[in-house]
């Protein structure tokens, strides 16, 4: 009979689901063993097939129920060693097994879906050896009840079938007088509600006893017997079916042998005399024991201490014979031990596992909501007394308490990593096969829990990593044998706690990953240029894997690297809150660590201020937290095109202020650019965020702790804020918005490409030489639009024109703490005359050593424009000429030659002398710098001076260099901190060696502590500078290049 | 073979509140060597009682050499005496 209702299909998918789970792995273990069978391990295997077939019968899913046969019957062959399962075998086990699985996917269609396929090939296994299979099913098996009268006759084959999947197989004895009728119900529903918990073996109507229509025995009783296998435990079994426990009876059978010894020694007298109701007839027994037992020994102690005995007879339907009840009532009692015996058996082969967590996890629970409880009242008391002590005492009870209840029911979202991991030995298993590879996977801490959602979570990306491992880590067998390796490649997926964090590594013995394989891809792709490349660490240059767009579409057999999908993985694990590190070492393998939080629900996070409004950034996204004094603001924060950004050793990091993305603040023209991001004490508080693949800095007023919050979703009509990843409530009741890093880089159209992008421009004006200019534009007298290369401008300021100070005919503002000259346009240049009021802009310069200063108004702006300058039309002193820009004339000013006008003798000395020592000969400059940006910027202001510049990456490169190229370079300008050889390293190398120990070095660097000052003279670094203070820098180079050729 | 059929047609459901009347209605009709058919076209429901009844006209039948056939049974009637495999002694239809 078909009963499709809802609730029961979906308690057989997901039962069934369950079953599914753990078989693949059973499998690969069962092939790996070969003739060695685990029957333990077959047995299970073969009890999932069997309760899926049995719950599909049941449910009038006959697909299912055919494949599930068939498979069963093939794992029964395995189990009574008829057939090895061989890979062939397991083969066609783990497709059908597949099948089955998405037909419990499509439940509904499932009937209409086709498994010919596999029911073809499962029978071609069992055809062998069919015969023997029905040989078993012959043997019955005699159910007695209670007063030992044989109520069925089973065949054994069903009743054990029946009792796979952890059922118990009960016997119950219904009156449809007394426990039907009486009870206000109908036969037809009690049928349907213990169809819907179990399943029905036989049922019986006791005819003999109803009597007939004559007699006035009729209306007694009419007994129903049934009996019935069901995953329901003996314990709360009687609770279900509302049925005295006199008339339900466990049937216990034996399948494995040493029980049942153990078993005789108990039951042996009554097994021989065959006068005990425990022991049934075994026809067989080979083929195993079938032992009944009551589960209500214990129910029954009491009850003869008691003694109800009318009760017990009252109730009892069939009638029985007085004198064999004490008698079989004392008996029963006596062997307590077969009590426990019954008790224990079946935990065993129930999920017993899940149970037992739960219910030691409730009382855990219920513990603490006891503990809960009392500390209310402790607190409610206290708050009524007004006992400002106790009340102190009551909150931290509470304290305590919750803390614990938190981390209790956490523990109930809780998964084993086991969960994913059981699907890679098939994953790699089939992929090895394709391959044609040997693979070996080892699985190590799969009992680490983890939430739920982060399980759930990591599935794809764990996918993607592993069959990466099996597929370009691992080598081919020849490959390997030829590279001195075991043919068989190893992966090793492992999962483990680590500073609170779980970590999860896969780690293979392949080939590694190449990384400049990935950098010439990268650069291939368009996605970084050769330049950036140089400028790169192994690392970086690993995490090139990560960029989005350097996943190929070819095929996987394409191995020039990994890279499918690397940028999915990374963002999946981004939105897990996870972070990921790639190790490799070329021919000794790869190993990829994935960090993973414990849980999403409740994380540490750091709280921070913008006003009066609060946000919560999530720790893991914290890198660092900065701040920048009042006094150094000037220095650390630049514009960089129109882009701010803070210069964190040696690093620039683009700047946003959170309070201006978030639209909190309104910001009027200030006096600069700087001022914006100030709180209020003049300093400036940074968050350093890691978003992905990239930092930025994040402006806020106030850093405030670090505290754990528990994060709410934003409900749907807050699903387009972007820059907003949840809410939380706080400690005062109050709401703070949880921010999400890389939705607020969105928001700032900010992302790792962008500011690459800028560098990228930055070259591109390099490479195609006169073409390119990045301008920085400004009005001198009202219409009147100038513009000056930005590499040349120190800094712009804004003034008002009170500010100016006029002594000794010159024009003088306060800046620094000192006073820096400012001039005009007009002072040089025929143009229209700027009016000395309201907000003014100046502009400032340094020219050989000098700061000086270049009025204009405002608006500034800066761009870059690959426009030509025209240097005829409107070319004068102190003008380059003109370009188009915005449609505007604009004038291009000459700014060397501008001061050079107002201070000819500024520059006379150096140039003369510069141009005296290219008569010498041509002069090389050793630039040994690791970024990308700061290499440019220096070797292209170098180049201008005009001298040659040799570029190197690190102190490795540049030492190199050095050696194979002795003589030609004159001076070393070095960065400090760099990787593989750092400044100071480099600059002993040369000071140590005779042949270059001549050699002047000028440190470039923005460590510029004492003790770095200190350690750099001590290995010989012979001047320190500033990163860019460009004048400087060059007029220390010609220092050295001018006392050495003196 | 049975002497005699007789085929009684129920009218009502065979339910407890009716058990009397029904007994009696069929314990009329049995005797030596009848079969007897049940027509139950106008019965809509059995409940455990009716169950007793049907079981107890089948003892009664039974012991008397006759046979219990019970026609025209709704689907809810037949699904039932299957499930309690009473098909196996009463022929149902």
């Amino acid at each position: 009979m078909t009963m499709l209702d809802d609730e029961t299909l979906q308690m057989y998918v997901e039962e069934s689901r369950e079953h599914l789970e753990s078989i693949e792995s059973d499998l690969l273990a069962i092939e790996q063993m070969g003739e060695d069978i685990d029957e333990e391990l077959v047995n299970k295997v073969f009890r999932a097939a069997h309760s899926m077939k049995g719950g599909a019968g049941f449910l009038g899913l006959n697909t299912i129920k055919e494949l599930a046969h068939k498979i069963e019957n093939v794992l029964d062959m395995i189990r009574n060693r008829e057939l090895v399962p061989n890979p062939e075998i397991v083969n066609i086990l783990l497709l059908a097994f597949d099948r089955l699985a998405e037909l419990i996917d499509n439940i509904q269609e499932s009937n209409e879906m086709d498994i010919s396929e596999h029911v073809t090939a499962l029978m071609s296994i069992t055809s062998g050896s069919l015969p023997e299979l029905e040989k078993e099913s012959v043997i019955e098996v005699e159910i007695k009840d209670r007063q030992d009268r044989v109520v069925f006759t089973v065949k054994e084959f069903d009743l054990n079938q029946a009792k796979k999947g952890g059922k118990f197989i009960y016997l119950l004895e219904f009156d449809l007088i007394h426990d039907i009728h009486k009870k206000d119900k109908q036969p037809y529903e009690v049928i349907k509600d213990i169809q819907s918990t179990g399943e029905i073996v036989d049922i019986k109507l006791d005819l003999d006893a109803v009597g007939t229509l004559e007699d006035g025995k009729f209306s007694n009783k009419i007994p129903l017997y049934v009996l019935y296998a069901s995953i329901i435990e003996p314990d709360i079994f009687n609770t279900l079916l509302n049925l005295p426990e006199e008339q339900i009876k466990l049937i216990e059978i034996d399948e494995s042998k040493s029980i049942v010894e153990s078993k005789e020694a108990d039951f042996g007298q009554r097994e021989d005399t065959g006068e005990t109701e425990e022991v049934m007839d075994i026809e067989e027994e080979e083929q195993g024991h079938l032992i009944e037992e009551e589960i209500e020994s214990r129910v029954r102690e009491q009850a003869v201490e008691s003694g109800p005995k009318e009760q017990v007879q009252a109730t009892r339907p069939v009638a029985s014979s007085p004198k064999v009840k004490p008698a079989s009532l004392a008996k029963k009692v006596s062997p307590s031990k077969s009590t426990v015996h019954t008790d224990a058996q079946p935990a065993a082969s129930m999920h017993a596992e899940t149970l037992r967590v739960h219910v030691s996890l409730l009382e855990n629970l219920m513990n603490l909501a006891g503990e809960l409880v009392l500390s209310r009242n402790q607190l409610m008391q206290a708050i009524s007394q007004g006992d400002e002590h106790e009340i102190l005492n009551a909150g931290q009870r509470i304290d305590l308490v919750t803390s614990e209840l938190q981390e209790a029911i956490m523990l109930t979202r809780m998964q084993p990593v086991g969960n994913i991991f059981n699907k890679f030995p098939r994953v790699v298993r089939d992929l090895a096969r394709d391959l044609g590879k040997e693979i070996e996977l080892i699985l190590e801490g799969k009992e680490v829990e983890l939430d739920k959602t982060i399980i759930e979570g990591l599935s794809d990306p764990l996918t993607h990593l592993v069959r990466n491992s099996a597929d370009h880590g691992i080598e081919s067998p020849e490959e390997r044998i030829a590279k001195g390796k075991n043919p068989t490649g190893k992966i090793i997926l492992k999962a483990y706690h680590a500073a609170g964090q779980v970590n999860i590594e896969i780690k293979d013995d392949g080939r590694g990953i190449d990384a400049e394989k990935i950098v010439n891809k990268a650069i291939e792709k368009g996605l970084i240029t050769e330049e950036q490349a140089k400028g790169m660490n192994e690392k970086e240059k690993l995490n090139l894997i990560f960029l989005p767009g350097l996943s190929t579409a070819e095929k996987i057999s394409d191995v020039s690297g990994r890279g499918v999908g690397m940028d999915v993985v990374k963002s999946n694990l981004d939105k897990l809150g996870g972070q990921v590190d790639i190790e490799t070492a070329k021919d000794k393998g790869t190993t990829i660590r994935i960090k993973l939080p414990l849980t999403l629900a409740i994380i540490p996070s750091l709280l921070v201020s913008v006003g009066e409004e609060r946000f919560a950034i999530p720790q893991v996204n914290v890198d660092e937290l900065i701040e920048v004094p009042a006094s150094q603001v000037e220095e650390r924060i630049e514009k960089v095109g129109d882009a701010d950004v803070l210069i964190l050793r040696g690093e620039l990091i683009p700047l946003l202020s959170l309070a201006e993305i978030l639209g909190l603040k309104e910001y009027k023209e200030e006096s600069s650019f700087a001022d914006k991001y100030k709180s209020k004490g003049g300093s400036v508080k940074v968050v350093i965020a890691q978003a992905g693949s990239f930092k930025y800095g994040l402006v806020v007023d106030q850093l405030h702790d670090s505290v754990e919050i528990v994060v709410k979703p934003l409900g749907r009509h807050f699903k387009n804020c972007q820059g907003y990843a949840g809410a939380t409530i706080m400690g005062d009741g109050k709401v703070a918005l949880i921010l999400d890093v890389v939705g607020l880089a969105r928001l700032a159209e900010l992302s790792a490409i962008n500011v690459e992008d800028k560098v990228e421009d930055r070259d591109k004006v390099e490479q195609t030489g006169e073409e390119y200019h990045t301008l920085f534009l400004f009005n001198n007298a009202p219409g009147e639009y100038c513009a000056v290369p930005l590499d040349l401008v120190a800094r712009v300021e804004l003034i008002k024109a009170s500010d100016i100070e006029v002594v000794g005919g010159k024009k003088v503002i306060q800046y620094r703490g000192g006073s820096l000259p400012i001039f005009a346009l007009e002072e040089v240049a025929n143009v229209g005359h700027l009016e000395l009021e309201g907000d003014l802009v100046v502009i400032v310069f340094v020219m050989s050593g000098h700061e000086v200063g270049l009025l204009a108004n405002p608006p500034v702006d800066a761009m870059e424009t690959n426009v030509k300058i025209d240097d005829f039309a409107l070319k004068q002193p102190g003008i380059a000429g003109s370009t188009i820009i915005n449609d505007r004339t604009t004038l291009v000013v000459d700014i060397f030659e501008f001061f050079e006008t107002l201070n000819p003798e500024w520059f006379k000395e150096r140039k003369e002398a510069v141009e005296e020592i290219k008569k010498e000969g041509e002069r090389k400059v050793l630039l040994v710098e690791d970024s990308d940006f700061f290499r440019n910027q220096v070797k292209k202001f170098i180049e201008a001076e005009g001298y040659k510049v040799v570029a190197a990456e690190d102190g490795q490169v540049a030492w190199d260099y050095l050696n194979e190229h002795p003589d030609e370079i004159s001076v070393v300008v070095t960065d400090i901190e760099m990787p593989n050889m750092d400044g100071f390293e480099l600059t002993k190398l040369i000071k140590e060696s005779p042949n270059f120990s001549h050699l002047p070095v000028i440190a470039l660097t923005s460590l510029a502590g004492e003790e770095d000052v200190e350690k750099g003279r001590q290995v010989g670094i012979d001047d320190y500078q500033i990163k860019l203070d460009k004048e400087k820098l060059l007029q220390s180079i010609y220092n050295f290049l001018t006392k050495k050729a003196a | 073979m049975a002497e005699q059929e007789i085929t009684l047609v129920m009218d009502g459901d065979i339910v407890a509140s009716r058990a009397q009347e029904v007994k009696d209605l069929i314990a009329e009709k049995i005797a030596e060597g009848v079969d007897l058919t049940l027509d139950l076209s106008n019965v809509s429901y059995v409940d455990s009682i009716g169950i007793g009844i049907i079981i107890a006209t089948h003892n009664s039948l039974k012991s008397s050499g006759g046979k219990l056939k019970i026609i025209n049974a709704s689907e809810d009637i037949q699904n039932l005496f299957k499930t309690m495999r009473l098909d196996k002694h009463i022929d149902i239809s």
